[in-house]
């Protein structure tokens, strides 16, 4: 899992997010929590980030599962759930489909 | 040759004519093909070699540069020169007409599986509510937003039931009977083909691998022919030369850019490039950041009304002259004689700002700045919320008057290492937020503050308010190496207080009257000395003090 900021909010859903000196194009749909805005943090799987991967299907597509991350380091290399910080707290964020 | 690497040194740069002559040596030989081919890619800019080399993208230019004077076309696709509803047909689908309204959407949704058995009806305005089946959350409305959608649907769908269908697989009969085929909008086109199953397979957003072909040859170039349409994720990560902090406008060369705000692109030498066209502003008006000053109309205004910015409102009718100075800065005189002063770096980003006689000021104070530096607004008593709030580097500041801030007071500051606001007593929530590197703070007569309340400082070693009294929840929460708190008059705190200090140094807090949270206990095991002279929950405290 690596953390991004979110450094670009463009039109359609589109995000630019930042991880150290890489930067990814990412398309995302946020269901039941505000839409995120420039400076917030997405802590994602890596791989969700690989244009490579056979798995990269955009957008992807989040609901609320969590309010608040109990521990800081709870997700073990899962592709199927995000965090997304913002407004002052961290949404743990589930992947749908469709 | 040499006269064509003057030409670059002289338009982008020692570093660009350096980049060329090492790396470019074949295109070089041309003589004159270099420099054209520059020019049509690139926007005359003296940075963009060093940019480059910041960047780490050399490697890219060459093959960039490479590509241009040596382009060769590829045939991926072929054209079997009928339609997309035909082709469709041939491989036993009815291709459906694109979906252009919700209702349009909503009327296929009784071919996915729902536990409760149910077909929802949909009226307009009043979406049914998902169920936990097998529905698309290209369901739950507002796909069209984003997405261009089509469904095809198998000519024999009446006959493939999903309860023949005990072990699901993504590319089975029922899996790709009812297929949703969906384009991004915008300039990076992703194509997903979303199946019947949904969550029920892995990866039903993938199915035919998010490949045309493999429902039908000649399936891309038709869609691209009926409906002007086409996946073009591949074609960006080829030879798309990807710059940061630079806009490939439409016509064909990269830009440098210091702002992109609602898709608009605020560009060095007056240049703004707005739905990719490139604007230039008339000689009577500077662009800094993304604020247009006009000289002769003796105003400062935004180019895109959308932008929440107070700084203009602040300025409205009341500028009496501006004068632009050689040496970056400009100057505004005020009705009332007082003056603004702007420092602007050479490209044309607001880096400095005196305002010492304005007293207060809005939410969305220069909100979307960035590069300010020097801040001086002396008699500032109050501010609304996020003032600053995107900025990154402001070392020096002086906001000695200020009293009270809104919510998100300098939120993303990473570059700030100490900060006195000697006379503030109450500030809103999220008060300088992911301030990394700060590592002093003054604030003496801070009574009340909001929740979290330096949210991720990870650099505050000591943290004292002597007159605090008040915070809100996530109070200094993911502070992983404070060591010492001193807050003699806190009587009240939210949830989590001081929660997550991993660093786990914290060994001293002094506070009048502290009741101790049971997150906090398991958070601050190495906690040394608590000096306070009210402390409730003794009991969860007594092991762990030494």
């Amino acid at each position: 899992m690596i953390v991004c900021d979110i450094v670009k909010v463009l039109e359609y859903n589109n995000y630019e997010i930042k991880s150290g000196n890489k930067s990814y194009h990412v398309m995302f749909e946020f269901y039941n929590v505000k839409k995120p805005d420039v400076g917030d943090r997405i802590l994602i799987h890596e791989k969700l980030l690989d244009i490579n991967w056979s798995g990269y299907t955009q957008p992807y597509a989040f609901e609320l599962d969590k309010v608040l991350l109990p521990k800081h380091v709870m997700l073990n290399d899962d592709r199927e759930y995000i965090v997304l910080g913002t407004g002052g707290k961290n949404f743990v964020m589930k992947r749908v489909y469709g | 040759m040499l006269h064509d690497l003057e030409l670059i040194k002289r338009k982008y740069g020692e570093d660009m004519m350096h980049i060329c002559r090492d790396n470019l040596g074949k295109i070089l030989e041309v003589e004159g093909l270099l420099p054209t081919l520059l020019n049509k890619y690139f926007y005359a800019y003296h940075e963009l070699g060093k940019e480059i080399i910041q960047q780490d993208k050399q490697e890219d230019f060459i093959v960039f540069m490479l590509s241009k004077a040596n382009i060769k076309d590829t045939e991926v696709y072929l054209d079997m020169g009928k339609s997309a509803q035909q082709l469709f047909t041939e491989a036993g689908y009815i291709l459906y007409p694109e979906c252009k309204t919700e209702e349009d959407i909503q009327a296929f949704r009784h071919f996915y599986r729902r536990d409760d058995r149910k077909i929802p009806t949909y009226r307009q305005g009043f979406m049914p509510l998902l169920d936990d089946g097998e529905e698309l959350c290209t369901f739950r409305g507002g796909r069209l937003e984003t997405c261009r959608v089509w469904f095809a649907v198998k000519q024999n769908v009446h006959e493939i039931k999903r309860e023949f269908f005990k072990q699901p697989e993504r590319q089975d009969e029922y899996g790709t009977s009812v297929i949703s085929i969906q384009f991004t909008k915008g300039k990076r086109v992703r194509l997903s083909i979303k199946n019947r199953y949904n969550h029920s397979v892995t990866m039903p957003d993938n199915t035919f691998n998010n490949n045309l072909e493999r429902i039908a040859k000649g399936l891309t170039v038709a869609f691209e022919k009926d409906f002007g349409v086409r996946d073009n994720i591949k074609d960006c990560s080829g030879f798309n030369l990807e710059l940061e902090n630079f806009v490939l406008a439409s016509d064909g060369k990269y830009y440098p850019y210091n702002y992109e705000i609602n898709n608009v692109y605020y560009c060095p030498n007056n240049i703004i490039i707005d739905n990719f066209e490139v604007k230039r502003l008339p000689n009577h008006q500077m662009l800094v950041d993304y604020l247009i000053v006009d000289c002769k109309n003796k105003t400062i205004k935004l180019y895109d009304n959308k932008i929440n910015e107070n700084f203009t409102q602040c300025l409205e009718n009341k500028i009496k002259s501006i004068y632009a100075e050689k040496n970056g800065k400009i100057r505004f005189v005020c009705t009332d004689n007082s003056e603004v002063i702007m420092g602007i770096n050479k490209k044309g980003q607001l880096v400095a700002l005196e305002a010492n006689s304005m007293k207060e000021c809005g939410d969305s104070f220069l909100r979307q700045n960035k590069y300010l530096v020097l801040l001086q607004m002396h008699s500032l008593k109050s501010c609304g919320q996020d003032f600053l709030r995107l900025n990154r580097g402001l070392e020096n500041i002086d906001l000695f008057s200020l009293e009270n801030c809104g919510d998100a007071f300098m939120c993303y500051s990473k570059d700030t290492r100490s900060i006195s606001l000697p006379n503030l007593i109450e500030c809103g929530n999220d008060f300088m937020r992911y301030n990394e590197n700060l590592e002093e703070l003054d604030l003496p007569k801070l009574k009340n503050c909001g929740s979290s309340f330096l949210f991720f400082n990870t650099s505050l070693k000591e943290l004292r308010l002597p007159n605090l009294c008040r915070c809100g929840d996530f109070f200094i929460e993911y502070n992983s190496i404070i060591k010492e708190i001193f807050l003699p008059y806190l009587n009240q705190y939210g949830e989590h207080f001081l929660f997550n200090n991993l660093g786990l140094d914290l060994k001293e807090i002094f506070t009048n009257r502290f009741a101790v949270h049971h997150t906090y206990k398991e958070k601050n095991t190495k906690l040394g000395k608590l000096k306070s002279s009210k402390i409730q929950n003794l009991d969860n405290l007594t092991t762990k003090i030494k």
